[in-house]
Order: structure tokens, then C-alpha cells, then sequence
């Protein structure tokens, strides 16, 4: 034994980290960042004339690189969690290149108007409750069976079951009139999900039937996705997450499954929607989010979503000219950072404090300095320009705007001159990244220095968070949030979210009556759209919240990915549009 | 400066001529000692950062200047490590970190000395059944793994500097108790206490007048290097993101946030994370120092 | 001795027991469960029917038993809310490899250079490299790992652009293929491993002075045994005690993985679980990590004082309470 000992020290003492040192040395040499190039095939040229068309017949675009290397590279964010591609089966829950196995009902064009999808045309019925969608003719499964109106008519009714508890049945409740029939009461379990207002009349024609009249509805049906009937029998809702079991009537069929490492899909052979991509494969690669900059860089993927880049990251950008050339912003979902309060108690239910506070942010300079404005514009209501109904022409701006005197006065005149007697505040956020922290901080800085009030900033988890927010009466005294769009119409952004009696303490009748009515309006588009915008204005001089900012999403592009992708809306805007499926089937890799 | 601070201690005016002699001893000890010097100056200076904030940092920590946002050192006149990600100086919100990490890492060890000693005490003189329950419960507490266990409580009741300082005391005191206990154990033993038993002093009396002095010193030691420990929790919560509340500065979260900027902006992880390493350097040192200056063995 | 191990291990149970106990009432007591919708407050009905296909909505002692029931008799610890197509062992277990190669080589260069510098710093007491190898060794002890890994990083990778900022087998040069032993684990195991190394360093050097003062060791160099024959045979052997107490504090810890060094450099390993799982209420993984961290420990504390009798008879175990 003791010779053992004796024995194991003399190498493990000298020669192991003689070796690991010299290896960590050796391999420190190496410089880390080694270009992997996307070299341009050379020798290839002759082979490319009979190899650039696609399955489906199509040729590509001259600048197109073979068909072989039509290849469009993601990453994945191997932090979150993942367990379906569905929609119907876990909203929150899905993988990367998910929504590429089925087409949803309708689609969106780039300046969000509602266009045919699965379905070649819709109507409505007299009381204006049932909308028949006709499904195009032709479309099957990659297996060989016809997609049905009965594929979507299981799909809603497996999503409306109480036992599949799916994670985005509160949604159907929360559009109230524009809720599909029976929905929260099958939820409730107290109808079987066979009374679901969603029908299959025959093979190509279903009914869905509202609550009440509902005028947006066409835009929800972005929501109308479908698993195949058959499958879900035969394998339960999960059966996309196997090569063998998955079935797709989309344009990309499931080639390569190992979550946590690479996801991949091919251009679906059989495929006869609206949409045949031009790519022949997507692969998706799971890594951290703080490495897609640095694998964009070495040219090992072909976009990063703005989520993944850091301020520094941002930096290096916009000092590069190609990468910042690259930067495709866009709207994302129309997504708006505001303050919020309890304004059912004191003090914010005073209406001088919340002007106070709204007169009391200096938007411009947060905006241009701490969020940079490529990640945001500022903002002095809910809807961000270029939504619907939303105040392009800046009419609102001088409800909410920076002017210290004017917030001193109104809080003056709430009894706090100078901010003497004024509780101190805590500003709760919803588990923000540093970023966004800062953005806060630098809120609350402007609110406390501009009134002499003392604020705190209290980051919490975004459990803890929504858990105080939406308690009746809420635990939320004061606190930062950010709400993107669920659909493309003011119904949503104003309706759902601003109503009393959701998300927020705040109350107007007048508000509520001007959006519940405006809702419902069918036949009087003009008259809709003026309703909303009075809202707004109710929204914003009632101070139900202070609205700091517009978020611009976008896209950090390779220079070699093409397409429609690139081709600006009607307001000048490119890249990712929500609720766009066809850009995706335009994207190809030039030279 | 060591035999200044030697002499003037030798001049110092007699009080109770044979505690003089110990502490006098270990103080001259503690003096020779160049490291534990250094460390105490660097404590000596942090505390006093930490003390006179207000007076020494040029800005308000929470000061914000929209036009000098994520300034390089030097860059700016005024701010000499630069700015931060909101625009407030950085040499401020270091200066004001100081106050943070000083104030978690002594109430920590002020909360372990109250809960420890008394509890280390009462099992080791107390025994039998006592001592069985005390020391079972110290085992079940080491077996909780500490971090998870501070996150989770922070969860519960929400952030800020004294939900830090109570998630951190939670499992503080363990070493502190256990400590003690092994110190009054092999102390009720010795001679005199012996003595003082079969004059017939009372129970209370033999713990406070005769075994905790004798026990003070290794649990002295012991809460010098609690204070850096409770320093690196506070650090390591707020480096995570769950700690305390903003704008109030921490080290541990300027390095945590610094993260995301580093790539361009390395002063936002420079500065607090020499901050860090100098505070628990500085504790570690006079930690050494004070253990080898009274350590009895040491006496020649 | 039989007896006294039998004892140990009761005592082991009782304390996975009752941290089963704690957790499970103290997690459950976090505001907000695992299923909030986060847009709008959730109509009753959808909430309870996500609650009762987790089996949320019984009465929590009774929560409690299924969960121990599953545990102690299925060894089934549940489904993580935050992938449920896996199961929780399945995903304690890939990620465990990720960091248990962390630890791996951790270990290595810890155990090996920190040894290594420890025996020399003994031998040349007083010599730069000594001196280097005290100041490396405080600035490891004393210094939080996330600090060191920053410095690193803004060192090798911000400075010298040598090193990829982050990641594990996911940037950098691979010297095996491309998956092993990469540039990218330069930066973790030199932050990670630098604390235990020079814990090592310091316990061997210490050790081995202590040893070499010894009578024997003059004994034995008076009689004309060469020096480096009485280093291996009696010193390192005599050092080997506190290297034991070293290596029960360092091994759990490298088991578990470091949340800190997994947050800065992005490692995809167990120690991420640690914060996720509580914000995300993933209870079954909570209660996994939990048991597992406890379990670790006390088999640790254990292990190290059967190997201490192992290696120095003189040491009696039961002697004085353990642990």
C-alpha cells in the first residue's frame, strides 16, 4: 500500500500539470475566432445550371447559390425549455423552426392585412357570429392523407379540453365577444369540447362561431393552427417530437430531432399550400444566447434574433458597416414598456400624482442614450405607429410629455409641493435583463430627480411579479412592464389590456365603453378606428399608465441571405413581420 | 508606520495590568506582521469608504446624466473610472458598493454571533440531550446547500439589503455554533473551571466569566473571515441578479451587469471586481494576522 | 465500526429527510406556481385544469407523499416543468456530463499544480516561485470565482482576443474533433480550479513543512536517505490527512457544478438548474437538487472520516460526535 502512494504522487505531482500546462498553453495560442468561411464553391459552376431548381419545380433567383446549399442556419437558445413544435400543444413552450408543419387558417401581408392561408376564402353569417372559412382544395399530409377542416376541428377541440390544460386557453376567455363559443365554459368542464363552436362542416369547410359579433376575427384565425386528427389518435399530441411519427402539411417536413443539439427540416415534398419555400433545408443549432453573436461573426449561422445581442454587442454593430447594413429592424409585436399603478389607492389614485409622474420622464434622452435608438423610439401612448388606429401623427404627445415645471406643478397640486411628504416609492420589474434595468433605472432617476422623491427599484422574478399584478386587489403599488400585441387590431392592445377588470387597477367608463362598443363594430370602419383613437386619448390623459417606449425588434442578417425578407411595408419598414409566413418560403442563399 | 503604531501602543496608559499584557502581546504580534498590516489598512480604508460616502464620492449614486452614458476612464473630466450603463459615475457607485458589501458582511456576522455563541455554548456545556439536539440540528443545517437555500428565501420575501442580510444569516451561524461548542467542550474540562465548580459559582457565571473569554479568541478569527464570506454571498446573490435593489450599488451586481457589457466596455467589470478581490484580501489578511498573533503557541 | 457506519447512515436519512421536508413546504411557499400565465390573470378553470394535470391541486402534505412515494419506492423524482418531455433524472443526468468534465478537469489541474506548486513552495521556502505560489494561493482562497473568471476573460478574451468569451464545446478549436477539449475550457477551469488549487497548494505546503520538521524526517535524512525518498515515502504520505479534508469540501462542489462559473461563461451544466428551477417553480427539479446537494454532502463528510481512519490509525472514529 504504501508503495502505491509513494508511486502515485511522483507523476501525478509533476508530470500531469506539466501536461495540462503546456496543452492549455499550446491551445491558448491558437486565436479563437477562426473564420470558418462560407466559401464560395468554385469548381461547382458547371453542375449549377441543372441543380437550381427546387422540388417543387421553381427555379431560383440568378444570385442563388445550388439547390444543395440552400441551406438557412438558426440557432436555438439551449437554455429554454422546449417540448413541442405545436401551437396546440404548448404555446410556450416550443422548439426552434416550430409552425413550419402546418399553415395556419389566414396569413398576414407586410402591412399586417389579413390574407388567405390554409384557407382560400372566409365569410360571415347574417347576425355576423359564424364565420365559415373553405379551406384550398388539394393540400395533404406528408403521409399521403388530405388535410381536412376535421384536422382543425380535433386541434381546437384538444386544445379546449380541461385534461390537456393548454397554456394559452386563458386567450379565447380573454377576447371576451370574440371568444369562440363555449370556450370557457368547456374549459370550466362543464360542456364536452364536442360543443366547441368550431366545426367541420364537410372535408373543406369549417364554422367558427363567436360568442358575439366580432369583426377582427379573421386576424385570430393566425391562431388556427392544426395537427393532423389521425396522428393525434394514433400517437397523442407529441407525435412531432419523432422523426418516424411526425407528419406535416406545412412546407418543411422534420429530418433531424436531438433537442439540446440540432433540430433540422427539409423543403416537404409533397407540400401544395401557398407558400413552397425556395430553401431546401433549415437547420437549427442550440446554443447560448451569448454565443450567437460570436457564431454569426464566424459565419457558422445566418441571423440572431435582437434578444440574444448585448448593448456591446450593439456597439460592434453599429461601428460595422455591413453588420449594421445587416440589421433588419422591424416592428416585432408592437411591443410598449409603460409604468403601471394602483391607482385604487393612495397615492396614485390621485390623477395630479400620475400626471406628476407621466410629465416627470425625459423619454427623448433614455431613448437616444440608454436604450439606443435602434432598440426603441419613445413613446406617449400604448399603440406603437404603425398599428392600427395607432397616433402616427403625434396628436398625444403632449399628455405624457417631459416637462419637469408642469410635473412639479401637478404634484404640487396633489398636496406634495416639492415632493415633501410623498411616500417613497419601489418600483417593482419583471425580471429584467440588464439592459432593460438600466432603461428602468434610468427612469426612475429622471421621476426622482425631477420631483425630489425617493424610488427604489426592486427586480423580481416574473412569477412574483404577475402573482402581484393580477391579485384582486392588486399587490402592485407601482412597477415597469411591457405588453406585445396578441393580434393585430386595437381590440387587443387597448381592448384586452386596458379594460377594467384584466391586468391593470385602473378604471374609466368612459374608456370602457369606447373600446367595448368599438370592439364589436361591424360595417363602420372609420368610425371604429375614431373610437379607438379617443380611447387612447381617454388612456393617456387619464394617466392609466406612463408609456416610456416603443420597442423596434429586428434581425441581425447575413449578407448572403435574400429574399422578400429584405423588401421594405408600405411604411418603409424590412425584415420580420408578424404574422408573415411567407417570407420565410422566400429566403434564399446568394453567392 | 509598524513601530510607530508599536511604540504608541507601548506608551498607552495602563488599565488592568493582566489583560494589558495579553492583548498588548498580541497586538505587538499583529504589528510585526507586514501582511496582516496591510490588511488591516486596506479594511481600515474600505470601512471608511464605507462610513464617509457621502462625504468622499464626487456624484450621488444614483445621479444620472443621459449624455455621458457608458463613458471609458478619463474620458470625461469629473469621472475618472468612467460612467455606467444608466450614466452615473462609476468611482461613486464603487465608493457606495463599499457601504453595501461593509454593512451585509458585519450584520451577517453580528446575526452568527448572536445565534451561534449562545447556541455553541448551551450545547457544549449543557450536554446529554441538549447537546443531541443542537448538534443534530447543526448537521441538518450543513446538509442544506447554503446558495440554493438563500435563493429560495429571497424568493419567498423578495429582495433588498435585509432580506440579504437574513438569507445569509440563515445558515451563518452554523460554524460559529459549532465552533464554539468544541471550544467550551475541551474548556469545562481544564482545571479551573473545575475549581470555580467546586467553589460553588453558578452555571451562568462559569459560561460568561470563565469559558467564553478563553473561547473568544478562535471565534474572533472565525468572524474575520465571516465577514468576507458574508461579502461574497451578498456578491454572489446580487451577481445573479437577486440581491440588492436597485439604485443602490453592490459590487457583486456591477460585475453581474458588467457581464452583458464587457466586450466594449471592460471598466464596468474591471473596477468592482478589484474592489471585491481588495476587501477579501484585506479581511483574509487581518484574519491570518489575528489568529497567528493570538495563537498561544505562538507566545515564546 | 460496522455499528458505527450503520449509525451514519441513519443519521444520513434523517437528514435527507428532513431537508425534503423543509424544501418541499418552503418552495411551495414562493408567491406565484409554476403554470402562470403571464399575460392576463388566468380564468379559475384553465388554471385548475393545468393544475390538476400536474397534480397541483391536492392538499400539499398529500403532494408531499406521492412525491416521496415516487422518489424512495420508483426512484421516479418526477417530470421538470421546464422540459416535460424528459424526466428529471434523465435531465440531471445530461447535464451532469457537461459539468462533471468541468469537474473533471478542475480536478486535474487543482490536484496536479496545486501539489505540484504546494511540495515545491515547501522545498524552496522563501523563493520567488514561493512567494508566487502564497500569492496565488490567497488570491484563489480569498477571491469569489466569478471575479477571477472575469479578469480572464477580459484578459484573454477582451485583450488578447486569444480565448472565446464563452461556452462549452461550443466555440474555439477543439483539440479532439470538434467537440473535446476546447479553447473555450481554458477560461472556466483555470477560474474554477484556481480556488481548490490553491487550497491544495497551501494544505500541501503547510504539510509538508509541518512534516519535515518532524523527527522522524531528520531521522531519516541523518540516516543518508535521499531527498526526494523521504519527500514521497513519509512526507506526502503525512500531508495526506489534510488533503482529505480538502478534497471533502472541494468534491461536492465540483459535483454540483458552479452557478457562477456556468453564468459567466454560459456552460450549459447542472449549476444553471439551481437558479432556474426556483424562478420557474419547477418544483420537481428543486426538490431534486436539493436532495442531491444534501445527499452529496453528507456522504462526503462520511467518506472523508472513514478515509481518515483509513489512512492514520490513530484517529478513532465516533470519538467525538463526527460531523
Amino acid at each position: 500500500m504504501s508503495n502505491r502512494v509513494v508511486q502515485r504522487p511522483r507523476w501525478l505531482a509533476y508530470g500531469l500539470p506539466v501536461f495540462l500546462l503546456v496543452g492549455l498553453l499550446l491551445q491558448a495560442c491558437v486565436p479563437a475566432a477562426a473564420p470558418a468561411a462560407q466559401e464560395p464553391a468554385a469548381g461547382e459552376a458547371s453542375e449549377e445550371a441543372a441543380s437550381n431548381v427546387t422540388v417543387y419545380g421553381t427555379e431560383l433567383p440568378a444570385d442563388a447559390r445550388p439547390y444543395d446549399e440552400q441551406v438557412y442556419r438558426v440557432a436555438a437558445n439551449i437554455n429554454q425549455s422546449a417540448s413541442t413544435f405545436d401551437f396546440p400543444v404548448a404555446v410556450y413552450n416550443r422548439y426552434c423552426l416550430a409552425d413550419l408543419f402546418q399553415d395556419t387558417l389566414v396569413s398576414l401581408d407586410k402591412d399586417f392585412n389579413v390574407i388567405p392561408g390554409a384557407a382560400e376564402s372566409w365569410d360571415v353569417s347574417e347576425d355576423g357570429k359564424v364565420w365559415t372559412f373553405h379551406l384550398r382544395p388539394g393540400q395533404v399530409w406528408s403521409d399521403g392523407t388530405p388535410l381536412t377542416a376535421y384536422d382543425y376541428e380535433a386541434t381546437f377541440r384538444l386544445t379546449a379540453t380541461p385534461e390537456h390544460g393548454w397554456d394559452f386557453s386563458w386567450f379565447y376567455s380573454f377576447l371576451a365577444d370574440g371568444g369562440i363559443k363555449n370556450w370557457s365554459k368547456i374549459i370550466a368542464g362543464e360542456l364536452p369540447p364536442e360543443e366547441l363552436g368550431v366545426r367541420a362542416v364537410d372535408d373543406l369547410t369549417l364554422e367558427v362561431e363567436t360568442e358575439d359579433v366580432f369583426p377582427p376575427l379573421p386576424g385570430v384565425m393566425k391562431f388556427a393552427f392544426t395537427l393532423q386528427k389521425k396522428a393525434l389518435e394514433e400517437h397523442g399530441p407529441y407525435y412531432n417530437s419523432s422523426v418516424e411519427t411526425s407528419v406535416s402539411s406545412g412546407p418543411f417536413v422534420l429530418a433531424e430531432f436531438d433537442p439540446g443539439n440540432k433540430i433540422a427540416v427539409e423543403a416537404n415534398p409533397t407540400y401544395k399550400g401557398y407558400r413552397p419555400p425556395l430553401l431546401k433545408r433549415i437547420e437549427c443549432t442550440f446554443m447560448d444566447p451569448s454565443t450567437f453573436f460570436a457564431a454569426y461573426q464566424n459565419g457558422d449561422i445566418d441571423v440572431v434574433g435582437y434578444g440574444a445581442l448585448t448593448p456591446a454587442d450593439f456597439e460592434l454593430i453599429l461601428r460595422d458597416e455591413t453588420m449594421s447594413s445587416n440589421y433588419l429592424r422591424h416592428f416585432g409585436d408592437f411591443r410598449t414598456d409603460y409604468l403601471l399603478f394602483d391607482t385604487f389607492t393612495e397615492p396614485f389614485s390621485n390623477l395630479d400624482v400620475r400626471k406628476a409622474f407621466a410629465h416627470a420622464v425625459d423619454r427623448e434622452n433614455i431613448v437616444a442614450s440608454v436604450y439606443g435608438e435602434i432598440k426603441a423610439m419613445p413613446a406617449y401612448s400604448m399603440l406603437m405607429p404603425g398599428y392600427p388606429s395607432s397616433d402616427t401623427e403625434g396628436a398625444l404627445r403632449a399628455y405624457q410629455n417631459f416637462d419637469c415645471d408642469l410635473a412639479n406643478e401637478h404634484l404640487a397640486a396633489a398636496g406634495y409641493p416639492g415632493g415633501e411628504g410623498f411616500p417613497d416609492q419601489v418600483m417593482m420589474l419583471r425580471g429584467e435583463a440588464p439592459a432593460m434595468a438600466a432603461v428602468y433605472q434610468a427612469v426612475a432617476a429622471s421621476i426622482s430627480s425631477c420631483l425630489n422623491i425617493n424610488m427604489e427599484i426592486s427586480n423580481v422574478d416574473r412569477k412574483i411579479y404577475m402573482d402581484a399584478l393580477n391579485a384582486k386587489p392588486t399587490e402592485l403599488t407601482f412597477g415597469a412592464v411591457d405588453y406585445g400585441m396578441d393580434f393585430l387590431d386595437p381590440a387587443n392592445l387597448l381592448g384586452n389590456v386596458w379594460k377594467s377588470g384584466g391586468r391593470h387597477s385602473w378604471k374609466n367608463d368612459e374608456f370602457d365603453s369606447l373600446v367595448t362598443e368599438a370592439a364589436g363594430m361591424v360595417g363602420n370602419p372609420e368610425l371604429r378606428d375614431q373610437m379607438f383613437r379617443d380611447a387612447e386619448r381617454v388612456l393617456v390623459d387619464d394617466v392609466g399608465g406612463i408609456f416610456i417606449a416603443h420597442r423596434w425588434a429586428g434581425d441581425l442578417m447575413q449578407p448572403w441571405v435574400q429574399g422578400t425578407i429584405r423588401d421594405p411595408d408600405s411604411q418603409g419598414i424590412t425584415g420580420w413581420h408578424w404574422g408573415n409566413d411567407q417570407d420565410i418560403a422566400q429566403i434564399y442563399i446568394s453567392e | 508606520m509598524t513601530v510607530s503604531a508599536a511604540t504608541r501602543l507601548d506608551v498607552a496608559p495602563p488599565e488592568e495590568r493582566r489583560h494589558r499584557t495579553l492583548w498588548h502581546d498580541a497586538a505587538r504580534r499583529f504589528m510585526r506582521n507586514r501582511l496582516a498590516v496591510a490588511g488591516l489598512a486596506i479594511v481600515v480604508f474600505f470601512l471608511s469608504l464605507a462610513v464617509f460616502a457621502d462625504l468622499v464620492a464626487p456624484y450621488p449614486y444614483d445621479r444620472v446624466y443621459y449624455d455621458r452614458v457608458l463613458r471609458f476612464p478619463f474620458e470625461l473630466a469629473g469621472h475618472p473610472l468612467g460612467t455606467d450603463e444608466v450614466g452615473r459615475d462609476y468611482l461613486s457607485r464603487l465608493i457606495y458598493g463599499a457601504r453595501t458589501s461593509m454593512t451585509v458582511g458585519i450584520a451577517v456576522q453580528m446575526v452568527a454571533l448572536v445565534i451561534g455563541v449562545p447556541l455553541g455554548s448551551l450545547a457544549g456545556f449543557v450536554g446529554g440531550r441538549t447537546d443531541f439536539f443542537i448538534s443534530r440540528f447543526i448537521d441538518i443545517m450543513t446538509a442544506f446547500p447554503g446558495l440554493m437555500f438563500s435563493i429560495l428565501i429571497i424568493s419567498v420575501w423578495g429582495g433588498g439589503i435585509t432580506k440579504v442580510i437574513f438569507a445569509l444569516s440563515i445558515t451563518s451561524w452554523i460554524g460559529i455554533a459549532r465552533l464554539t461548542r468544541g471550544q467550551i467542550l475541551s474548556l469545562r474540562e481544564k482545571e479551573y473551571v473545575e475549581a470555580a465548580r467546586c467553589v460553588g459559582v453558578s452555571r451562568n457565571r462559569i459560561i460568561l466569566r470563565h469559558l467564553l473569554p478563553n473561547a473568544l479568541t478562535p471565534i474572533l478569527v472565525a468572524i474575520s473571515f465571516g465577514i468576507p464570506a458574508a461579502m461574497f454571498g451578498e456578491a454572489g446573490l446580487s451577481f445573479l441578479g437577486i440581491g440588492i435593489n436597485d439604485p443602490i450599488p453592490s459590487w457583486g451586481k456591477m460585475v453581474g451587469v458588467s457581464n452583458a457589457y464587457v466586450r466594449v466596455y471592460w471598466h464596468l467589470a474591471l473596477f468592482p471586481t478589484v474592489a471585491v478581490a481588495l476587501s477579501m484580501l484585506g479581511f483574509s489578511f487581518v484574519g491570518d494576522g489575528l489568529r497567528d498573533a493570538l495563537d498561544p503557541k505562538m507566545i515564546e | 465500526m460496522a455499528r458505527y457506519i450503520i449509525g451514519r447512515i441513519s443519521s444520513l436519512l434523517l437528514v435527507l429527510f428532513i431537508v425534503s421536508v423543509v424544501t418541499f413546504f418552503l418552495m411551495h411557499q414562493v408567491p406565484g406556481g409554476p403554470f402562470d400565465e403571464t399575460k392576463a390573470p388566468l380564468p379559475p378553470a384553465a388554471k385548475e385544469n393545468i393544475l390538476r394535470k400536474y397534480g397541483l391541486d391536492k392538499p400539499i402534505h398529500i403532494q408531499y407523499l406521492n412525491y416521496m412515494k415516487n422518489a424512495v419506492l420508483h426512484f421516479d423524482f418526477g417530470i421538470p416543468y421546464q422540459q416535460p418531455t424528459t424526466t428529471v433524472t434523465a435531465l440531471i443526468a445530461k447535464s451532469w456530463k457537461v459539468t462533471a468534465q468541468v469537474g473533471l478537469m478542475t480536478v486535474l489541474l487543482a490536484f496536479g499544480a496545486g501539489i505540484a506548486l504546494g511540495v515545491y513552495a515547501a522545498y524552496h521556502q522563501n523563493s520567488w516561485l514561493d512567494n508566487v505560489t502564497t500569492f496565488i494561493a490567497m488570491l484563489g482562497i480569498t477571491v469569489p470565482s466569478f471575479v477571477i473568471a472575469m479578469w480572464l476573460i477580459l484578459f484573454f478574451a477582451v485583450r488578447l482576443k486569444w480565448l472565446p468569451m464563452g461556452g462549452w464545446n461550443a466555440s474555439g478549436t477543439c483539440l479532439i474533433g470538434s467537440a473535446y477539449i476546447c479553447t473555450d475550457w481554458i477560461m472556466p477551469v483555470l477560474a474554477y480550479a484556481l480556488g481548490p488549487l490553491a487550497i491544495i497548494a497551501r494544505y500541501t505546503r503547510s504539510s509538508v513543512v509541518d512534516v519535515m520538521r518532524q523527527d522522524f524526517t531528520r531521522t531519516a535524512r541523518a540516516k543518508g536517505l535521499a531527498t526526494r525518498a523521504i519527500m514521497l515515502r513519509h512526507i506526502l504520505r503525512n500531508a495526506l490527512i489534510p488533503m482529505v479534508t480538502a478534497l471533502g469540501v472541494i468534491i461536492p462542489n465540483l459535483l454540483t457544478g458552479s452557478i457562477f462559473i456556468e453564468a459567466v461563461f454560459r456552460i450549459n451544466g447542472l449549476g444553471k438548474f439551481f437558479v432556474t428551477s426556483i424562478f420557474n417553480r419547477d418544483y420537481p427539479m428543486i426538490m431534486a437538487l436539493f436532495l442531491l446537494i444534501a445527499f452529496l454532502w453528507s456522504l462526503t463528510y462520511l467518506f472523508t472520516d472513514i478515509l481518515y481512519t483509513w489512512i492514520d490509525p490513530r484517529v478513532r472514529l465516533g470519538a467525538e460526535g463526527g460531523a
